[in-house]
């Protein structure tokens, strides 16, 4: 992107391109230039591909619901892995290979939904909290703080008790747990936004509140949330993990990387003769786990490299 | 005799001061205090004064970005009806009262409701000091021009292109410049795009809040003679608001002095720079930098510091600063008072000084 | 005129992530003793660049890569001077603030909120006039020894003393070999062939690993109870900071040493940071536009207190500011700067009143004065940026009289007249 200054003779001809895009291609530009961020990137690019193409690479034996794991045989004691099941087995013969695969797509689900809801909540939320502020703001402010204070685990219980155990419930815990956050993040970009006096200049321009909101203050006050919903679809999944490890998610042969984990309670430890027996069972979903939630770590710090307003060249 | 444009009554804006464990108004910042001033049509008005005396406040409150705690701003009202109803509403008589009162919110800016308050910003807008916050830096040009039409709905999309190229055209920038973003842009040609902006709407009245304050000397030059230009081309009323006082000089047909919150001397631009009365006018005037390494002067150095707005000094506001003040200074508020064609003054002492 | 500080032919370049931005394209200042000194320019023209080169302290990306920076402080070094941009670190930390101090556009961001003003201010005395404030203090110490004590109170007293006398022991024997290897670097400063090369690395590099304190009373200073005995240093420095707040017109000196900087008004807060720049004494004030942002009233009182230093304190001032009436008040020359460029220099009245280059003539005529007849006249165009600055004379794109050789080559900086140098192909012939 240029940095010269326009002269009058520029006068007459524009961007050869939408300048938004090539904004856009510069800022690209700029990301992949970091190491980091293309394994970041070819980490959740290889996710999306399991995701994406798991009929494929490991076909469902139950075509009404893929995510029942496939068992043959009933033999309590897991397996390790062999040329049968790569992977291994949990107890009650799962195939973990499966379950890593299917369990894919569930990580996107939980991520990308609680994300999504956060920022969401967040935005209407802080918007009317920043913008309006008075006693809206302190309304949404106190009732932020009491749902600050319900610990996660007591919640997580309560909502199990209401709703039942399974995906959605933790989704919904997740929802609940992170909300706050995001609106604190939107309501204190949006308050520094209000002040600036191009939002006075609207004003004055006779623009509605509306308008002013939806046109001026929020397209200038979400990056702050994006950057963090970005960093915070790693640690949602691995706060679901943690939440089906403990028997809030879904039931045993579920394919869900938490609750794979959760099925092998009693086989972390293997007997006395040989501790690391079963390795492969905290092991492997829990590396899952782990990559995922690193790709998406790096990924998030690659979209605050762009967004944050200190190094944007503005 | 000039019709008066804006005519301004006894406004008073204070911001409170919030404490204690209730929030309760433990004072006010007396941001204005009770102003009278007559904006003519077609002159440009300087409000100098320094940082806390209340002009800038003063600017937006006519704009209606800050709504006043009282007072009356009149826009585009006959003479005679501005004195009928500002006669009744100082009579002794209730009832007359309440019937000026409602008169107001079909002449006075700050007691209008929200329909007239939509035909006013048509007519009237503003430039803003620093040009890199005054745009929005997610919007081309091309929009953030057309705002005034668009957010009223005063054109129609296909039309907006046109529209705004002869804008731009008018404050000297061209075709090239319309789909691009404001960072791109120097300083300088920011606040054209502003002014571009103020002017969409054909407006009569723009305040210039400090517009050459945050540019280099030469653009300043630049923007200063389009503004000039523009005054006379499109028949506009300023309300020039700085600090500057050769800038003002330059820009201004009359300048008003402020400080803290009250308006001390007003007068032709030549008359107050060959006789100010005001012994805050002499300081401020002597206290110019002037490029000219051959001057002499006299320089008159005030003692102590701008007073805090939320406690300003009682009777004269300038009497702790002032070389001569006496008892009556502290005692009683010096009134406007006529001193001499177009020249009025608050100080019991301009005619010994 | 004594020359005080010089800088040669200095480039400096900043290595964004955009490109190279030539800054400082070759400039060159003298600053004489005794003088108070304008740099003028516009936004972007490099005269912050050029006074934080003097001083070294270039933000990252920038970088110094070419010139000189020669100081003639003591009257030894008359002569030659001390290139200080081969010197070492340490040699510049004990130069700012003592010799040479430097004060900032905003005065609010140049003050530490969490501090106090005393605190603040006495940073310098405690940095640079160590050895003095401990000699002080242990003075002080004997004098109120010397009468009749309490006796656990007397023990306390003979502890700090004795520390205090270790910590001195080791400054002066510290500053004493700092003296010999600074006077050996002097010697072989022109010398350049591998041998001395490779002895100024060592003198260097000896100079910053030179430890100034001694680890037992580094030691005791950290110890959590025992520490306290450093307040005793604090009044003493304290004693000085508000006499130095008296001299610089403070009212109320001993509760403003106890304040701190949002409760004091901005035009105190200026004042502080200029006795925060003051405070040792230094032969050079920089000040980087110190009254832009004040009123005008308070501008005034700034300057009228500077002035009224030059008489006293300081020796020399370069001023930094943008606004030429300024410049006509307080400075006896000055030098205007476009682009990273020297365009002229000479006496403030022959600036004014005779002014050579192009540029200095526009800018001149744009500035409104008070007997403005006609309409400001403008320049044409924009300041270019200095990625990829103009070819030849950075001006030639705006310069009403341009001739074929200004794209071309650079205009050397030669003397039109005595005193008055301008670097403007007009002139490079001999031509008028």
């Amino acid at each position: 992107m240029s940095t010269e200054v326009l002269t009058e003779d520029m006068k007459t001809q524009g961007p050869s391109r939408h300048p938004g895009w090539s904004e856009f291609v510069f800022s690209m530009k700029r990301l992949f230039k970091n190491p980091l961020t293309i394994i970041g990137l070819a980490i959740i690019l290889f996710f999306v591909f399991l995701a994406i193409f798991a009929p494929i690479l490991a076909p469902p034996p139950r075509a009404h619901d893929p995510f029942l794991m496939p068992h043959k045989g009933w033999q309590i004691q897991p397996s390790p892995p062999s040329a049968e099941n790569p992977l291994g087995t949990l107890p009650s013969q799962y195939d973990i290979l499966y379950g890593v695969i299917w369990g894919t797509r569930n990580a996107f689900r939980i991520g990308i939904a609680v994300v999504a809801a956060n920022l969401l909540v967040g935005l209407i939320l802080g918007s009317i909290a920043g913008y309006f502020g008075g006693i809206l703001d302190e309304i949404v402010m106190r009732i932020a703080d009491i749902f600050y204070a319900i610990p996660i685990l007591v919640m997580a219980m309560a909502l199990v008790v209401a709703i039942g155990r399974g995906l959605s419930s933790v989704v919904v815990v997740l929802i609940i747990l992170n909300w706050p956050t995001y609106t604190r993040v939107v309501r204190s970009e949006i308050l520094v936004v209000r002040n600036m006096d191009y939002i006075l200049a609207a004003r004055a321009s006779g623009a509605s509140h509306l308008r002013i909101l939806f046109k001026h203050v929020l397209p200038n006050s979400i990056f702050s949330a994006i950057i963090v919903a970005s960093m915070n679809v790693g640690v949602t999944v691995l706060i679901a993990a943690a939440l089906s490890f403990l028997g809030l998610g879904s039931d045993s042969g579920y394919a869900d990387w938490g609750a794979m984990v959760a099925t092998c309670r009693n086989y972390i430890v293997g007997p006395a003769e040989n501790r690391l027996a079963y390795w492969y069972l905290v092991f492997i979903p829990g590396f899952t786990i782990a990559l995922f939630v690193l790709g998406w770590n790096l990924l998030g710090d690659a979209v605050r490299d762009v967004f944050d307003p200190r190094m944007r060249r503005r | 005799m000039n019709d008066v444009l804006v005519d301004i009554r006894e406004l008073v804006k204070y911001y409170p001061v919030r404490g204690g464990v209730f929030r309760r108004t433990v004072a006010n910042v007396k941001a204005v205090d009770g102003v009278d001033l007559q904006i003519r049509k077609g002159e440009c008005l300087g409000l100098v004064g320094e940082s806390g005396c209340g002009k800038t406040t003063m600017g937006k409150t006519i704009l209606k970005l800050h709504e006043a705690t009282s007072g009356r701003i009149y826009y585009n009202q006959p003479p005679d009806k501005v004195r009928a109803v500002e006669q009744l509403l100082h009579s002794e008589n209730a009832s007359e009262r309440h019937e000026a009162l409602s008169q107001l919110p079909d002449m006075d800016i700050i007691h209008m409701r929200r329909k007239a308050v939509r035909r006013l910003r048509q007519k009237v807008n503003i430039v803003f000091q620093d040009p890199s916050n005054s745009l929005n830096p997610r919007m081309l040009v091309k929009d953030i021009v057309a705002e005034p039409l668009v957010a009223q709905k005063l054109i129609r999309t296909r039309d907006v292109e046109a529209k705004v190229l002869e804008l731009l055209n008018v404050v000297g920038m061209g075709e090239g410049h319309l789909k691009r973003y404001p960072h791109e842009f120097s300083g300088g040609q920011r606040q054209r795009l502003a002014i571009a902006r103020a002017l969409a709407t054909n407006p009569d009245f723009v305040l210039m809040d400090e517009p050459t304050s945050a540019l280099d000397v030469s653009v300043q030059a630049q923007i200063l003679n389009l503004l000039k230009n523009l005054q006379s081309n499109f028949q506009l009323t300023y309300l020039f608001v700085t600090h500057h006082l050769l800038v003002v000089k330059y820009m201004a047909n009359r300048i008003a002095v402020m400080y803290l919150g009250k308006l001390v001397e007003l007068s032709d631009t030549k008359e107050l720079f060959e006789k100010p009365l005001h012994p805050y006018t002499k300081a401020l005037l002597s206290a110019i930098p002037v490029p000219d390494p051959d001057t002499s002067r006299e320089r008159i150095i005030l003692t102590g510091e701008v007073p805090n707005p939320v406690n300003p000094p009682t009777a004269c506001r300038f009497h702790p600063r002032c070389e001569y003040a006496r008892d009556v200074c502290r005692e009683e508020e010096p009134k406007l008072e006529e001193a001499g064609a177009n020249h009025i003054v608050a100080c019991h002492r301009w005619r010994e000084i | 005129m004594e020359k005080l500080i010089e800088t040669q032919d200095l480039y400096t370049d900043f290595f964004t992530f955009e490109g190279v931005v030539k800054a400082l394209n070759g400039v060159s200042v003298i600053v004489n003793e005794g003088e108070t000194y304008g740099l003028v320019g516009e936004s972007g023209c490099g005269k912050s660049v050029t006074v934080r080169s003097m001083m070294r302290i270039v933000q990252t990306p920038g970088k110094i890569v070419d010139g000189k920076v020669v100081i003639f402080f003591r009257a030894e070094d008359r002569s030659r001077g001390i290139d200080i941009l081969r010197r070492s670190e340490t040699y510049m930390t004990s130069l700012r603030g003592d010799s040479i101090s430097m004060i900032f556009q905003e005065a609010s961001t140049s003050l530490n909120p969490v501090l106090s003003i005393g605190f603040q201010v006495g940073e310098s005395f405690n940095f640079h006039r160590r050895a003095q404030m401990l000699e002080e203090t242990i003075k002080d110490l004997n004098k109120e020894l010397s009468n009749r004590v309490f006796f656990l109170t007397r023990g306390w007293k003979v502890l700090q003393k004795a520390v205090f006398r270790r910590e001195l022991a080791v400054l002066q024997s510290y500053e004493s070999e700092i003296d010999h290897v600074d006077h050996e670097l002097y010697e072989i400063e022109n010398q350049n062939d591998k041998e001395s090369l490779h002895r100024k690395v060592l003198l260097n590099r000896r100079r910053d690993r030179l430890r100034e304190k001694s680890f037992l009373v580094e030691f005791l200073k950290r110890f959590p109870f025992i520490s306290y005995y450093q307040r005793r240093q604090a009044k003493t420095v304290r004693r000085h900071v508000v006499k130095l707040l008296r001299s610089l017109g403070v009212s109320n000196p001993d509760r403003v040493v106890d304040c701190h900087p949002h409760e004091l008004s901005g035009g105190m807060q200026q004042r502080i940071v200029i006795a925060i720049a003051l405070a040792c004494h230094p032969v050079l004030l920089i000040a980087d536009e110190p009254t832009s942002n004040l009123d005008v009233t308070i501008q005034a009182q700034i300057v009228d207190l500077i002035k009224q230093l030059k008489q006293t304190i300081i020796s020399s001032v370069l001023f930094i500011t943008h606004d030429l009436g300024l410049v006509a008040e307080i400075c006896d020359r000055a030098s205007v700067m476009y682009a990273g460029d020297i365009s002229e220099t000479a006496e403030v009245r022959e600036i004014f009143h005779n002014p050579l280059h192009p540029y200095t003539q526009g800018l001149l005529r744009s500035v409104p004065k008070v007997e403005q007849a006609d309409k400001l006249n403008t320049i044409p165009g924009t300041v270019p940026a200095l990625i990829n600055p103009p070819s030849g004379c950075r001006f030639h794109p705006r310069c009403p009289s341009k001739m074929d050789v200004c794209p071309q080559e650079k205009p050397p900086l030669i003397e039109h007249s005595p005193g008055h140098w301008v670097a403007c192909h007009l002139y490079t012939d001999g031509m008028k």
